[in-house]
């Protein structure tokens, strides 16, 4: 750098190449709205490998790449739990076009307890999936025939009925079926575990006489009848043939369905084509055969929805926030 | 059970080229991630998944399994050398790992290490070929008070850690159990000192902490050193010829007793390798003719542990594999893994699909002698890195704990806390605060805690439920003895001279 001149040249070469640069960014932002989507999404994952979401989003990125319907960015971004991920969500990719989540009953239930300030109203839900469910489960041996059985020594002796199940959308179950079954949940002695595989020791052992768990996490269980099925929580009976002979609670006297969906997502101020995409791409998807042999090794229920999404969402995050309310979970002492 | 068919069954499988092939690269994958303070065998198998989805399932749980035993072999490396855990299952590795190092023989603290690891792995897969039935069964039977009563047995043991300062090392224990607290509390959702945070929701990780209070204050440490010193080339004591065979003969009965207490410890659903890792080096210094040396390079207390640590590890399989219950976080992903692949996990899994569990098994045996193999020529290279400047060598140490602890979950928050509680054990050490005991009441508090709200939940509020269970008062009796053995020799000295 000899004379001023030569600075002054530098400075002036590297606005210009700056300006281009910044010039093409905006053209290729400008431009992305017909090449949607510019480059890989990235999937958002809000919990740890190894989850439900995580399953969920890893099988939805899966048939994307090889229906070769969109360019999904590798790996699936985790976070330690629902709350943190969701945050970043809200708070980096509310406007981004190139991320997309999945959230579920779990996310409502963290709002309804106050874990996290956000709800579905801070996304843009795009297409509920899929739908898990949850079985009442007793060991073979146990005097319980049907959910009946279980309900009327609930009602008359909950002091010797404890109960198992994980300690989130489990215990919802639990709270759902038995209050509307009549039962007064805040006398049930309900033990959680971190999982639903870990909640099964206690029965095994005898001590608990119930668990309440998802079903595809415990089909092993199930079927080298470890532990017999009392009820199954959707709403018309199961196919897997384990499983056809099950009632359901309706069946068994308890007029309630329920489940755990997934839904996928995109921020909140994502752009109206890119939600619009999506949707699109969403209903392609699920029609893929490779979407529904997913379905089929996980034991997912096919529940895709987009229309009434969001009359759907407010009614169950309603119901939640009930049964967290009279579960006393949101209570601050 | 037709033993031999189903070993040549397995190992027909394992021994395939790809499958050992995919059993070393996951082996040295997990050591180097092992080696990296804070990322364990958990962040390793996460990374991976979506790589291991494409292989067969068979290659893929061996990989998975590699990179497993692989963090712990690596772990222990960097305690040993720079009294920086690589994974929670080190931390006491740290204990009389880097005093060894700091008396020049970190030859040999490596080489126990690494031959304990195998001698515990290899008898650890033998024993779940033959017990992983009959052991899964006798776990069924521990339900929340067992679990309550053995880690409070397991907490009296800290007393062995408190050494010359009871008082201190008390506090630093109930310390570690108040940290234990923090978070949500599973059984009544109430979130205790998380301070409206999410972050603090989970608790207060582990190996962050460990970390804080062991890396950082050596760094510290060091640190003034030079700024009383000066920059010195680090005075390499004559290192002894790798190992000698008397301090083989002494980590004998250590591998010994940390591989049965280990792998009785890690079969328990829930409980993992840290915790066997502790307890195994209480009751090695309980065991020892020389207790007072423990601490201070004592080499059965880095033998002991490295055994326990590979022997949970590989117990973590016995839920698995015989019920479908993960024995421990690490396995749970490995669970979480089989689905993804299509197997379906359960106690018919033996009987379903019996090439698949006994490739794995088989396995197990070739990941140990690869471990080996790999390690022990490591030896002389992990140590030429004590040969770098101390400014140096630790500048770096604390550069990799940044990166490590960052790489847990994305989070500045937890760089924060390792600072945090790096600030907290620069001035324990300074005030002969003992940090073994703080850690062990972290890790176990939550634990007992859940233990003890099951425990009540399931009788009813009824506390009896602790000595009317058979197992449950067994272990509380022991506690007990121990206890009052512990109380009479604290206060017999006293009565002596009178």
């Amino acid at each position: 750098m000899k004379t001023v001149r030569d600075r002054a040249y530098v400075v002036l070469i590297v606005a210009a190449a700056l300006i281009i640069g910044l010039g093409i960014g905006a053209v290729n932002t400008a431009s992305a709205a017909p090449a949607y989507p510019s480059k890989s999404v990235l999937l958002i994952a809000p919990s740890k490998p190894g989850s439900g979401f995580d399953g969920t989003i890893r099988a939805v990125g899966q048939t994307l790449t090889q229906e070769k319907l969109v360019q999904v960015a590798r790996p699936v971004q985790n976070f330690p739990s629902s709350p943190i991920g969701m945050e970043t969500v809200v708070s980096r990719y509310s406007k981004d076009p190139n991320m997309i989540a999945v959230q579920s009953v779990s996310g409502m239930l963290n709002y309804a307890i106050g874990r996290t300030p956000y709800s579905h109203k801070d996304w843009t839900p795009f297409a509920r999936l899929i739908s898990a469910y949850y079985g009442v489960l007793v060991r073979p041996d146990s005097p319980y025939k049907t959910l009946g059985d279980l309900i009327k020594d609930l009602k008359e002796k909950p002091e010797t009925t404890p109960i198992s199940g994980g300690s989130d959308d489990d215990r919802l179950c639990m709270g759902a079926l038995f209050s509307k079954a009549g039962v007064d949940i805040t006398k049930i002695n309900y033990v959680a575990y971190s999982g639903g595989l870990e909640s099964t020791l206690v029965v095994l052992e005898g001590t608990g006489k119930a668990v309440i768990s998802t079903i595809d996490d415990i089909m092993g269980m199930i079927e080298a009848k470890q532990l017999r099925l009392l009820a199954v929580s959707p709403g018309q009976r199961m196919q897997d043939p384990l499983l056809k002979n099950i009632p359901t609670f309706r069946e068994s006297g308890v007029d309630l369905e329920w489940g755990n969906f997934r839904y996928i997502l995109g921020g909140k101020e994502m752009p109206d084509y890119a939600v619009k995409y999506w949707r699109d791409t969403l209903t392609k998807m699920v029609k893929t055969k490779t979407w529904q042999e997913m379905i089929k090794k996980y034991r997912w229920g096919d529940s895709f929805l987009i229309e009434g999404l969001d009359k759907f969402l407010d009614e169950k995050q309603a119901s939640i926030t009930e049964v967290v309310k009279k579960l006393g979970m949101d209570k601050k002492q | 059970m037709d033993l031999l068919a189903n070993l040549s069954l397995g190992f027909g499988q394992a021994l395939s080229l790809q499958n050992v092939t995919y059993c070393f690269l996951g082996a040295v994958y997990g050591t180097i991630l092992g080696v990296l303070p804070g990322i364990g065998s958990i962040v390793g198998i996460s990374i991976l998944l979506p790589i291991t989805v494409s292989l067969p399932p068979v290659t893929a749980v061996i990989m998975l399994a590699g990179i497993y035993y692989g963090a712990a072999y690596g772990g222990s490396a960097t305690s040993i050398l720079v009294n920086t855990p690589g994974e929670s299952s080190s931390v006491v590795t740290c204990l009389d790992g880097y005093q060894m190092a700091k008396q020049g023989r970190a030859k040999a603290a490596l080489a126990t290490s690494a031959i304990g690891s195998f001698f515990a792995g290899t008898l650890a897969t033998v024993a779940i070929m033959f017990v992983a039935q009959p052991l899964a069964k006798v776990g069924i039977m521990f339900t929340a008070a067992e679990y309550f009563s053995l880690l409070l047995l397991a907490m009296t043991m800290v007393g062995t850690l408190l050494a010359e300062n009871p008082i201190k090392g008390l506090f630093s224990a109930f310390a570690g159990l108040w940290l234990a607290t923090v978070g949500m509390e599973m059984q009544t959702t109430q979130a205790r000192f998380t301070f409206g945070s999410p972050h603090l929701v989970e608790g207060v990780d582990f190996i962050i902490v460990a970390i804080g209070l062991f890396a950082i204050p050596e760094v510290l440490d060091q640190a003034e050193l030079i700024t009383k010193y000066g920059l010195q080339k680090r005075e390499q004591v004559a290192g002894r010829i790798w190992i000698s065979y008397e301090e083989l003969k002494q980590s004998f009965m250590p591998y010994v007793r940390g591989t049965i207490l280990g792998f009785l410890i890690g079969v328990l659903p829930g409980i993992g390798s840290t915790p066997a890792t502790f307890v195994v080096y209480s009751f090695e210094k309980k065991c020892s003719k020389h207790p007072e040396m423990f601490g201070k390079g004592a080499i059965e207390g880095v033998a002991a542990p490295e055994a326990a640590n590979n022997a949970s590890n590989q117990a973590a399989f016995v839920p698995l594999l015989a019920l479908g219950i993960p024995g421990s976080a690490t396995t749970a992903i490995i669970l979480g893994a089989f689905m993804m692949y299509g197997v379906q996990p359960g106690p018919l899994l033996f009987a379903k699909d019996p090439g698949f569990v006994w490739a794995i098994i088989c396995s197990m045996y070739i990941g140990n002698v690869i471990l080996l193999i790999l390690n022990l020529p490591l030896v002389n290279i992990f140590v030429k890195l004590l040969d770098l400047p101390a400014a140096l060598l630790y500048s770096m140490v604390l550069i990799f704990c940044i990166i490590g602890v960052y790489c847990i979950r994305f989070s500045e928050f937890d760089l924060l806390l390792m600072v945090f509680f790096g600030i907290v054990g620069y001035f324990m050490r300074k005030h002969d605060y003992p940090a073994a005991p703080l850690l062990l009441g972290l890790l176990l508090g939550d634990m007992m805690e859940q233990g003890l709200l099951r425990a009540l939940t399931l009788s009813n509020g009824n506390w009896s439920t602790f000595v009317t269970r058979p197992i449950s008062l067994g272990f509380l009796i022991v506690t007990f003895l121990f206890l009052a053995y512990s109380f009479v020799k604290y206060i017999r000295p006293k009565k002596q001279p009178a």
